[in-house]
C-alpha cells in the first residue's frame, strides 16, 4: 500500500481520502457486517486434516488492496503472456516434446515428474486449449515488484472470494467504489462459460456444459456450488456422469443428456480409473477414452501439473523465451533445484535462509520456511531433501508485502490496524482469445509475522480494486 | 517364420456388468524383426471401440460395453511373421567406461532408469543387487546375459508363488514366481547397474515339431545395451530372445503393457476370467530362415 517512503502507491492516495474520510470510525461495524454477510452467503471452505467437513468462513478483511491502471496493464500483459507460454509447453510435452528434444528443459525432469501422465499422449483439446483457467500467484519483492510466486494451472481455486468480497464490499461501501472506478469482476463467470463452449468438439451449436465435483468434503465445494448457478451449468459428481459409445453423458430425470464440455475440479489421478487410480469413486470411468475419441472436451485438459511443478516452475522464463520470442514481461523468483548436486549444497549449507517446497504439491502443504522452523523441522527437512533430492526446490524467503490489515480491538472498542502479508492470485482464461480477470485474490496472513496465506493454512482474504484509471 | 496366434478372453459375470471400459493391448507390434500381417479383434457383445497408439508407441484399444451384460469376450488374432534378428555382434564395453559417460544416457532413458510400479527400487531389492552388483571390468553386454541366468538360477518356476499384482518383494521372499516376476527383477537389477531397461508382453511360439498344448502369454525384458540398442532377453528361458519370442507391448513395467485391463460396474457377486491362447506356425519353417534356439 505505501512506498519505501511511507507515501502511498500509486491510486491508494485516492482510496486512502475516500475510505478514511468516511469510513475510519466505521472499521469495527463494517468488519462485522461483512463476517454476517459471508455467514449469511454461505460462502465458506474445509479444511483437510480437520475433521471431515469442517466448514469455515474465509476470513474477510475490509481494507481493500489497490492496483492503480498502470500497473495492472502491465501485469495482465505479463500473465496472458505466462499462461500462454504454459499452455503451449504443455501442448508441446504431450506432443512433439520440442522443448525437451532441443534440452531447454532436461526431458528427466518432466518424465519422473509425479504429475506427468502418460494417458495424456495422444488426446488432442479443441483449439489446443489445455490450460483453460490459470490461477498466478504473484508477490511484490522487497523493491515493490510483483514478481511469480507460482503457477496453479490444475484446478486452480478462489475466483468465488473474489466475486463475493466484491459483493460484500458493494453493500459496505457502495458509493466509494462507484466514486474511484473500480473494474467489476462479476463477468467471471460468463467469460469461463464461454471459454468452455467455445471447446465443444464441432458440430455442437449449443453445447452443453457441466461442471464436475469430488462433492462436499472438497476444500473448494461452495465454489463449485457457486460457479454452477452463474453458469447456469450442471453440478454433477463422477456418479451423474456415464461414458457410452465414446460419448459423455449424463444421467438426468428425462434420460442421458449428452455433455460436450466438463468443466472438472477433480484431480488427474481421480478422474478415470481405467487409466488412473483404480479405487477412485470420484471420477468417470471411460472419460480419457472418450476425451481421445474427441467426444468430450475437459477443462483444464489431463496433465497439465507439468506446467506447475515447483521444479519446472524454474525454467518457465525459458518457455516463454523458447515459444513466443518474448523477454518475460513478469520476472520469478530465484528457484534452487535440489536435484542438482551444486545448488543442494547451497541450499543445504543455509537451510534455515530458504523456503523448501515439495515439488509436485500445491496449497501450502509440506512448504518449509527456514528462518521460522525449528531445529528439529530443519534437521527432518534435511533428511527428507537427502533421501529424494528431485522431490523438493528451495527459494530465498520473499519478503512479502504488507498491507494494512484489521487485527483486532483496542481497550476503547476501535479496530486495530496492524501490517499483514499479503499475495495476490489473478485469474487469466484462456479461450480462442485469453481473458484476465481485472481483479483476484489477495490473500492474506492474519498471524503477525506469517508468510504462509493460504487458506487452509488459516489466511484470509481481501478485496482487490483494480482501477479502471 | 508365420505365426498364428488367437488370445481369446472371456469374462463371466454372476452379476450382469454394466458400463464396462476396458483398455487392451493385444495387437502385436511392428518392428524390424516383426512384420503383423493382419491383425483382427472381435468383442462380444456389441461394443463401441477406439484404436489408438499409446505413449510407448504401442497399438491399443479401447472397449466400452454400455448395456447390462453376463459375460465380455475378446479375441484377438494376428499372423506375424517373425523374422530372424540381425546377429551383428557390437564390441562390449566395460561398466568402468558405461558409467563414465552416463549423463546423456540417463536423461534419455531415465523412464527405464528409475524406479516404476511393479519395479520399486525396495531394500530387499537393494540387497539382491548388491549380491549380483556387476564387476568393474565386465562388459555391459555380458553383465545382463550373466543376470538372465543368474535370476532363474535362484528363483524356481512357480505359478502359485505369485500373481499378476505381485511385486517385486514377494517374488525376492518366495523364492519363485512366473515369466512376470523374472522380467521383473531382471530389470530392476539392470536399472540399478545404470543399464535401462524396460518390460515386453508377448507370445512365445511353439519349438518346431513340439506337440500342441496349453499355451500362456509370455514376458520378457529389454536391454539398451551400447552399440546394439534395444536388446531382448528371456530371463524365464535363460536367454536372448528368439525368432519365437512375438512381441505386443513394451512399457516401464506390467502396468504400462497389461493385455487386458478395465472397469465395470456390478450390482455385486464374483467374476471369472478365462484365458484362450494358441500359437502355431502357420506355415512350414523355410530352412533358409535358420533357427537361433538356445
Amino acid at each position: 500500500m505505501f512506498d519505501r517512503l511511507g507515501a502511498p502507491r500509486a491510486g491508494y492516495s485516492r482510496v486512502l481520502a475516500g475510505f478514511l474520510a468516511t469510513h475510519a470510525a466505521k472499521f469495527d461495524e463494517i468488519r462485522a457486517r461483512a463476517d454476517q454477510m459471508f455467514l449469511n452467503e454461505g460462502v465458506t471452505f474445509n479444511v483437510y486434516g480437520d475433521s471431515a467437513g469442517a466448514e469455515r468462513i474465509f476470513p474477510f478483511d475490509p481494507i481493500p488492496r489497490v492496483i492503480d491502471a498502470g500497473t495492472w496493464a502491465t501485469l495482465e500483459r505479463g500473465l496472458v503472456q505466462r499462461v500462454r507460454a504454459l499452455n503451449a509447453f504443455v501442448a508441446d510435452v504431450y506432443g512433439e516434446g520440442a522443448i525437451l528434444k532441443d534440452g531447454v528443459v532436461p526431458p528427466d525432469l518432466i518424465k519422473t515428474s509425479s504429475q506427468f501422465r502418460r494417458p495424456a499422449v495422444g488426446i488432442k483439446p479443441p483449439h489446443g486449449a489445455y490450460i483453460t483457467v490459470a490461477g498466478i500467484d504473484l508477490v511484490r519483492d522487497a523493491d515493490g515488484e510483483f514478481c511469480v510466486l507460482e503457477d496453479n494451472v490444475r484446478t486452480p481455486s478462489g475466483v468465488s472470494y473474489v466475486i463475493k468480497n466484491r459483493l460484500v464490499m458493494t453493500r459496505l461501501v457502495p458509493e466509494l467504489i462507484r466514486a474511484m472506478g473500480v473494474r467489476s469482476v462479476e463477468h467471471y463467470p460468463a467469460d469461463l462459460l464461454a471459454c468452455l463452449c467455445e471447446m465443444a468438439p464441432s458440430g455442437s451449436s449449443h453445447p452443453t456444459v457441466a461442471l464436475l465435483t469430488p462433492g462436499p468434503y472438497n476444500s473448494a465445494f461452495f465454489e463449485h456450488v457457486f460457479l454452477s448457478q452463474q453458469m447456469g451449468v450442471e453440478l454433477v459428481e463422477g456418479r451423474d456422469l456415464v461414458c457410452a459409445d465414446h460419448k459423455l453423458y449424463m444421467k438426468t430425470v428425462g434420460g442421458l443428456r449428452q455433455v460436450d464440455v466438463l468443466y472438472r475440479r477433480i484431480d488427474d489421478d481421480f478422474l478415470d480409473p481405467v487409466v488412473f487410480r483404480p479405487d477412485s469413486m470420484l471420477g468417470v470411468p471411460g472419460l480419457t477414452a472418450v476425451l481421445r475419441a474427441g467426444g468430450a472436451a475437459v477443462a483444464n485438459g489431463i496433465g497439465t501439473g507439468v506446467a506447475d511443478d515447483k521444479a519446472v516452475y524454474a525454467y518457465t522464463p525459458d518457455m516463454i523465451r523458447y515459444y513466443l520470442g518474448e523477454e518475460p514481461i513478469i520476472p520469478i523468483v530465484r528457484t534452487y533445484l535440489l536435484r542438482d548436486p551444486e545448488q543442494r549444497k547451497i541450499v543445504l549449507r543455509d537451510l534455515d535462509k530458504f523456503v523448501v517446497k515439495p515439488t509436485g504439491a500445491s496449497g501450502g502443504y509440506g512448504v518449509v520456511i527456514g528462518p521460522s522452523a525449528s531445529d528439529r523441522e530443519l534437521a527432518d527437512t534435511r533428511e527428507r531433501i537427502e533421501r529424494d533430492p528431485a522431490g523438493f526446490i528451495a527459494q530465498p524467503v520473499v519478503q512479502l508485502s504488507v498491507h494494512p490489515t484489521i487485527t483486532g480491538h483496542r481497550s476503547g472498542g476501535a479496530a486495530q490496524i496492524a501490517p499483514r502479508h499479503i499475495d495476490f492470485r489473478p485469474f487469466v482464461l484462456l479461450g480462442e482469445r485469453p481473458r484476465v480477470l481485472a481483479g483476484g485474490l489477495t490473500r492474506v496472513a492474519l498471524r503477525e509475522g506469517s508468510l504462509i496465506v493460504n487458506s487452509s493454512q488459516g489466511g484470509g482474504s481481501k478485496d482487490t480494486w483494480v482501477m479502471a484509471s | 517364420m508365420i505365426f498364428r496366434v488367437r488370445h481369446a478372453t472371456r469374462f463371466d459375470y454372476e452379476a450382469p456388468a454394466y458400463e464396462s471400459h476396458n483398455e487392451v493391448r493385444l495387437r502385436p507390434c511392428d518392428a524390424a524383426s516383426q512384420l503383423v500381417l493382419s491383425f483382427d479383434l472381435q468383442v462380444t457383445p456389441h461394443a463401441s471401440i477406439h484404436e489408438f497408439r499409446d505413449y510407448f508407441g504401442n497399438h491399443a484399444h479401447s472397449i466400452s460395453v454400455h448395456p447390462p451384460h453376463r459375460s465380455f469376450a475378446v479375441v484377438a488374432t494376428a499372423m506375424v511373421e517373425r523374422l530372424p534378428r540381425f546377429s551383428g555382434r557390437s564390441p562390449d564395453i566395460t561398466f568402468e567406461r558405461y558409467l563414465a559417460g552416463d549423463e546423456a544416457r540417463t536423461r534419455e532413458y531415465c523412464e527405464f532408469l528409475t524406479a516404476s510400479r511393479y519395479v520399486p527400487f525396495s531394500d530387499r531389492l537393494r540387497r539382491f543387487f548388491w549380491m549380483a552388483r556387476p564387476r568393474r571390468h565386465e562388459g555391459v553386454a555380458e553383465y545382463t546375459m550373466r543376470m538372465v541366468g543368474f535370476i532363474r538360477d535362484q528363483f524356481g518356476y512357480d505359478t502359485g508363488a505369485t500373481n499378476v499384482h505381485s511385486s517385486l518383494d514377494e517374488i525376492l521372499r518366495a523364492g519363485g514366481g512366473v515369466c512376470q516376476d523374472f522380467a521383473h527383477l531382471t530389470i530392476g537389477v539392470l536399472r540399478l547397474a545404470g543399464v535401462p531397461a524396460r518390460y515386453v508382453s508377448g507370445y512365445l511360439g511353439p519349438e518346431p515339431g513340439a506337440a500342441p498344448g496349453e499355451q500362456a502369454s509370455h514376458a520378457w525384458i529389454e536391454a539398451m545395451l551400447p552399440g546394439l540398442g534395444w536388446t531382448g532377453f528371456d530371463p524365464t528361458h535363460r536367454c536372448r530372445t528368439d525368432i519365437r519370442h512375438i512381441r505386443v507391448a513394451v512399457g516401464r513395467d506390467y502396468a504400462d503393457a497389461t493385455p487386458v485391463r478395465g472397469v465395470y460396474r456390478s450390482a455385486a457377486g464374483r467374476n471369472t476370467m478365462s484365458v484362450e491362447l494358441e500359437v502355431c506356425a502357420a506355415t512350414p519353417t523355410a530352412p533358409s530362415f535358420g533357427q537361433s534356439q538356445q
